[in-house]
């Protein structure tokens, strides 16, 4: 799980690895907000189905990464099978973006054209800053 | 009509009901929107590194590089014209310096506006002024908060009305696999607090 606090100090978030989830931390009014996505299996799921012999077949990698601004936070989403990911280390292929505001609200997705291993977002310039896996910086306006 | 209404009841209990999930368990529970294909975008070069990076950062209109680099730890860029503004931060054992390329590292800004870079290192958490860093092309810690918890589980996140978030990963008592530990959360300071989001581990044959 990464675990992410906006600069204000006011939200936390969490964005697990290998179940589609997010949990946003209200510090203000000590609320618990989660996301899930409902075609991740859930850790029930898991626990009934998941075994030795397919966890590598079933196991996906859902979210990489995130970020975080006083006003929203943004999470690099994987969603392909565990074993494909660790056997991969190119920039080929395409990287999804969700921005969210700290009510859980997806605000907008984007698919980037490169594999991204880390991001940052500056809310003043609307840029987006992607780390692919060659350790090149890239950067793209968020419309 | 009465049975209808019970029925409507019934039905809104069983949907929002996810929030208490034997394992996930949280004040609201939203279902994520479908992932629409959104707008494609074409990545822009801006840099080559030369050193790995090891995370990025991004506070008012500074982006912070965490590198791989013992010389030369944090590369700060405006975003206003992506140029490098500065670059700090040595492996060391002064003030401005850290015991290893810090692995946590995140941005608050202070009770007066300014960025702040926070460093958790091994049992103490550096706070460097980002500001007068920039000006001074060195590395200005404004303050060292000692630690009392272990590094290797915790990840504590001070924000700018001196509390305390705390997430605890594992122990050496629940060494299981990183997909099966129920993680800790809670805040520190004046209102202390706890959240049980994960209210019990699954018990799966990998947890034996």
């Amino acid at each position: 799980m990464n675990v992410y606090m906006a600069p204000n100090g006011k939200y936390v978030v969490g964005i697990q690895n290998f179940v589609d989830a997010m949990t946003i931390f209200n510090l203000d009014e000590n609320k618990t907000i989660g996301i899930i996505n409902p075609d991740s299996y859930t850790l029930e799921d898991i626990e009934s189905e998941f075994n030795e012999n397919n966890i590598s077949e079933k196991l996906r990698w859902y979210n990489t990464t995130g970020c975080v601004t006083d006003q929203c936070f943004i999470v690099l989403k994987d969603g392909r099978f565990y074993r494909d990911v660790v056997n991969e280390d190119s920039e080929t292929g395409n990287s999804v973006v969700c921005k969210y505001d700290w009510n859980g609200k997806l605000l907008s997705s984007y698919v980037l054209n490169k594999r991204a291993t880390y991001i940052a977002y500056c809310d003043m310039t609307d840029k987006l800053y992607v780390i692919g896996s060659s350790n090149k910086l890239y950067s793209c306006n968020l419309k | 009509m009465k049975r209808t209404i019970f029925f409507i009841s019934v039905i809104y209990v069983l949907f929002s009901s996810c929030h208490g999930n034997r394992y996930y368990s949280t004040d609201v529970c939203l279902l994520s929107d479908k992932q629409e294909t959104g707008d494609s975008i074409i990545l822009q070069t801006v840099n080559e590194m030369s050193s790995f990076t090891r995370g990025l950062l991004c506070v008012d209109n500074y982006l912070i590089l965490v590198q791989q680099n013992r010389d030369s730890i944090f590369k700060i860029i405006d975003s206003r014209n992506d140029s490098v503004v500065s670059c700090f931060g040595k492996v060391g054992h002064s003030r401005g310096e850290f015991i290893n390329i810090p692995q946590k590292v995140y941005c608050i800004r202070g009770k007066d506006g300014h960025p702040l870079i926070c460093v958790q290192e091994i049992m103490r958490t550096k706070i460097i002024d980002l500001t007068k860093s920039i000006e001074c092309n060195k590395c200005f810690v404004k303050e060292i908060i000692k630690e009392d918890k272990d590094f290797l589980f915790y990840y504590t996140y001070y924000s700018p009305n001196s509390s305390c978030f705390n997430y605890k990963t594992i122990s050496y008592e629940d060494a299981r696999d990183n997909v099966y530990i129920k993680p800790l959360f809670y805040n520190d300071g004046e209102s202390p607090k706890e959240w049980d989001v994960f209210p019990n581990i699954i018990t799966s044959e990998f947890s034996n």
